[in-house]
């Protein structure tokens, strides 16, 4: 096997056994603190820090890849001429980056809807559950 | 062992992700120290990666990808605690049994996962590979990266299935004998005048039932759903791919 494939395995390897690991600690500390007192789920927290509701948080997610744009255009670029590619990559990643940060609140916002239907299910169950 | 009083608590606790701005910044931090990591090793064979790369970095590792798997685990969870014929309306509007949210929460996690992950073709796009640790490094983010946003969505998709599955089979199998055992009672000899009515509205209820629970579905997502997720990640595979074939052809 080429060396290439041998090191791109072992990045993999490497990011998988990292992020099960880190999984595993993150699901232990919040399980103790979520035992210890009481959670209420609450809005999304970036939009609560903002205050603007829905569309403040939009702008957030709309202008932040901007700032990360010029932040790299300008450290980078100042040595050598812009490409096409160049500003290829930057519409792929300001589309990713903006949608990505708005599914983020979108993703929260489904688990609050979908929270009291499970919520309902849970008085059906039995007292003690051991399929588990 | 679980004890109810506990499930609500727990069910909650999956929404400490955004909720909660520690965790978030924990796990940011925790994705930046794994790039600042790949960046030292990078810098010893001279190769700069700048804030866009790190913004996409944090994007994919401190802030979608731990959501997205807490999403995974909260599918899991409900599908593992809520298993049984008890748990699977019939009468939801949704026409799963109650689930469809579920499965609209990891449709939209995989998505978000999936949009953070469109900036990762930038390294290849940009900046050619220069090395190839660098070149290695682009070929194994991506197939991470594939690699979970397949999961993300496959396993708490498969978790929920085989769980409605099994309810829905529960629902069909009893409401079937039920209506057979109504229908032999109706037809066992008895005159016409003698039935009552409320056998008849009795029988044409669970009729009605059996009826729902045929229409209803055993996925928590519809076909339109997941075609959005399977054209996602070959979109992402197609343009990431492509730039490591073309590299190693050249």
């Amino acid at each position: 096997m080429d060396w290439w494939v041998t090191e791109a395995f072992r990045i993999f390897a490497f990011l998988l056994i990292y992020s099960c690991v880190y999984a595993a600690t993150m699901w232990y500390v919040v399980l103790r603190k979520v035992r210890r007192y009481p959670w209420e789920p609450t809005n999304f927290w970036i939009e609560r820090w903002i205050g603007k509701g829905k569309w403040g948080y939009l702008l957030f997610s709309a202008l932040s890849p901007i700032a990360i744009i010029l932040l790299d255009y300008f450290s980078m670029f100042h040595a050598r001429s812009v490409q096409l590619v160049d500003f290829i990559a930057y519409g792929l990643f300001y589309a990713g980056s903006s949608l990505a940060l708005w599914f983020w609140r979108k993703v929260h916002c489904i688990y609050l809807e979908a929270l009291p239907e499970m919520l309902t299910k849970v008085a059906r169950c039995p007292e003690r559950i051991t399929h588990l | 062992m679980l004890e109810r009083r506990n499930l609500p608590r727990d069910l909650k606790g999956f929404g400490v992700i955004g909720s909660d701005p520690v965790f978030s910044v924990i796990n940011v931090a925790a994705a930046l120290v794994v790039y600042v990591a790949f960046q030292y090793l990078m810098a010893a064979t001279g190769v700069y990666y700048g804030p866009v790369s790190l913004f996409t970095a944090l994007l994919c590792g401190g802030i979608a990808g731990p959501m997205a798997t807490v999403m995974m685990f909260f599918a899991v969870f409900c599908s593992l605690v809520f298993r049984g014929p008890q748990f699977y309306e019939l009468c939801a509007p949704d026409r799963c049994g109650g689930f469809k949210k579920v499965g609209l929460l990891i449709t939209w996690a995989d998505l978000m996962a999936f949009a953070a992950a469109i900036s990762v073709p930038i390294v290849s796009l940009a900046k050619a590979p220069k090395t190839i640790f660098e070149f290695s490094l682009n070929i194994g983010v991506t197939f991470f990266i594939i690699f979970c946003i397949l999961c993300f969505y496959a396993i708490p998709l498969l978790f929920l299935h085989s769980s409605m599955r099994f309810a829905l089979k529960s629902h069909k199998e009893t409401l079937y004998q039920e209506n057979c055992r109504e229908v032999l009672r109706l037809l066992s000899g008895i005159g016409p005048k003698s039935v009552d009515s409320s056998g008849i509205l009795t029988f044409l209820a669970k009729r009605e039932l059996l009826s729902y629970a045929t229409d209803s579905s055993d996925w928590p997502v519809d076909y339109a759903m997941l075609s959005r997720i399977v054209l996602g990640v070959l979109a992402f595979s197609s343009q990431n791919l492509l730039s490591i074939i073309k590299s190693i052809i050249s």
